[in-house]
C-alpha cells in the first residue's frame, strides 16, 4: 500500500453514523449507506447458491473460495464488494489477513439507488484495473443480472437477465441459476 | 436518535475503512471488520444453514437467513450481528427498509477473544429484545457454543462442539452440521 492513499481519519468517522459502509476507490474515501433489506436478502442468498455448490463442493464441482463482504486491499484501493470468490489454484489456502492483496476472479457487486454510481463506474474500473477476471452486478429492484468478462482490460457483458429467468452465468456457468431466489421476499 | 458514546478512541483513529459501528445500550462501538478466518466462517455457516434452512435444499426450509443484517431493536440498540435468522411465521415477508425492527429468533456471532467484552454486551441486548437462540462460533478455538434464552432474561448453554465434530445445535437441530469446513483454510 503506497503513501499516497488517504487513510479514513477520526474527523470523517465523527461525521459518519454508525450505518455506514467505508471504502476508499482510487485514492478518495467512499462512505455509503447501509443498503436496504432487498439487498442483504440478494448477496445472502447469492453467497448460499454459488457457495453449497463452488466452495462447499456439494452437489458441485467445488474449486473456489467464496467469502462475504472481504475487504480487499488492491493498489490504492480498499474495496469490499458483497461477495467475492477466488479460483483455489490461486489461493490454495486462505492467508490469515485483515484484508485481502491478491485480487480475487469473481466479485458481485448488489446495487443499491444510492451505491448503483459508485459500483457501476468507479468500482467496475477499480476491478478491471486490478484484473478481476469475472464481475457481476445485481440489482434487486430491477431484479436484473448482469454478467460480465474482463477482455483486455475491459470489461465486456457477457449477459443480462432479469425477473424469473434462470441464468447459466460465467464463470459458474454450469449451475442453473434461478432469479427469483434473489429477490423471493 | 441515540445517544452516542465514543468507546476507545484510539480504535477509532486506527478503523480500517470496512469498519462496522454498533450501538448497544445507548453506546457506541466502532468494530474492525472480520478477519478473513472469521469472514470464512461466518461465509460458510451461511452457506450452510442458508442451504438447508433458506432454501430448503437438503434440508427443512422455513426460515430467513442473512449475512449481516442490521437491527434496530428498541431506542437504544443499533445491532450487526454476523449471521441472523427468523422463522418465516414470524416474519412472512421481509421488510423493505434498510433496517430489521422485528428480532430474529437466532443470532450468531463469530467472536475472538479482541471482541469477547462487545460480544457479552450484545448478548445481553439479544435477550433484553427476546432473541431465543444464540450462537458464538470462535475460529481460532475452532469451537461453536449455543445458548437459548426461555422465558428468562438468561442465557443457557445448550452445548458446545469443537474441530471437526459433527453439530447439532438447536434451532436447527435438525442439520448435523459438520464444523471443518467452518475452519478450512
Amino acid at each position: 500500500m503506497s503513501g499516497s492513499k488517504r487513510r479514513a481519519t477520526y474527523e470523517d468517522l465523527e461525521t459518519v453514523l454508525p450505518n455506514c459502509v467505508g471504502e476508499i476507490v482510487d485514492g478518495e474515501l467512499y462512505v455509503s449507506p447501509r443498503p436496504a433489506s432487498p439487498h442483504g436478502r440478494a448477496a445472502s442468498r447469492l453467497g448460499m447458491l454459488l457457495g453449497r455448490p463452488f466452495d462447499l463442493g456439494n452437489e458441485g464441482p467445488g474449486g473456489w473460495l467464496i467469502i462475504a463482504e472481504p475487504e480487499l486491499h488492491l493498489g490504492n484501493d480498499a474495496l469490499v464488494p458483497d461477495l467475492a470468490g477466488w479460483r483455489r489454484e490461486r489461493m490454495p489456502e486462505m492467508p490469515h489477513t485483515a484484508a485481502f492483496i491478491l485480487a480475487p476472479d469473481w466479485v458481485c457487486e448488489v446495487l443499491s439507488p444510492s451505491t448503483a454510481v459508485l459500483d457501476r463506474e468507479k468500482k467496475m474500473k477499480a476491478y478491471a484495473r486490478e484484473g478481476v477476471s469475472h464481475l457481476w452486478l445485481v440489482e434487486p429492484l430491477q431484479q436484473s443480472l448482469e454478467a460480465y468478462r474482463l477482455e483486455d482490460r475491459r470489461w465486456s457483458q457477457q449477459g443480462h437477465w432479469s425477473g424469473a429467468a434462470t441464468v447459466h452465468a460465467e464463470p459458474f456457468e454450469v449451475l442453473p441459476l434461478k432469479l427469483t431466489s434473489l429477490w423471493e421476499r | 436518535m441515540f445517544g452516542w458514546l465514543r468507546k476507545r478512541k484510539r480504535d477509532i483513529i486506527n478503523a480500517p475503512f470496512h469498519w462496522v459501528g454498533e450501538v448497544v445500550g445507548g453506546s457506541m462501538y466502532v468494530s474492525p471488520p472480520l478477519d478473513s478466518p472469521h469472514g470464512r466462517a461466518a461465509s460458510r455457516l451461511g452457506m450452510l444453514l442458508g442451504s438447508a434452512f433458506d432454501l430448503g435444499e437438503g434440508g427443512p426450509g422455513g426460515w430467513v437467513i442473512l449475512f449481516e443484517p442490521e437491527l434496530h431493536l428498541g431506542k437504544n440498540d443499533v445491532l450487526v450481528p454476523d449471521l441472523a435468522g427468523w422463522r418465516r411465521e414470524r416474519m412472512p415477508e421481509l421488510p423493505q427498509g434498510a433496517a430489521f425492527t422485528l428480532a430474529p429468533d437466532w443470532v450468531c456471532e463469530v467472536t475472538s477473544s479482541a471482541t469477547a467484552v462487545l460480544d457479552r454486551d450484545k448478548a445481553k441486548a439479544y435477550a433484553r429484545h427476546g432473541v431465543s437462540h444464540l450462537w458464538w462460533v470462535d475460529p481460532f478455538k475452532q469451537l461453536v457454543e449455543a445458548y437459548h434464552r426461555p422465558e428468562s432474561e438468561h442465557w443457557n448453554r445448550l452445548g458446545h462442539w469443537s474441530g471437526d465434530a459433527l453439530a447439532q445445535a438447536a434451532p436447527f437441530e435438525a442439520l448435523s452440521l459438520k464444523l471443518a469446513p467452518l475452519w478450512e483454510r
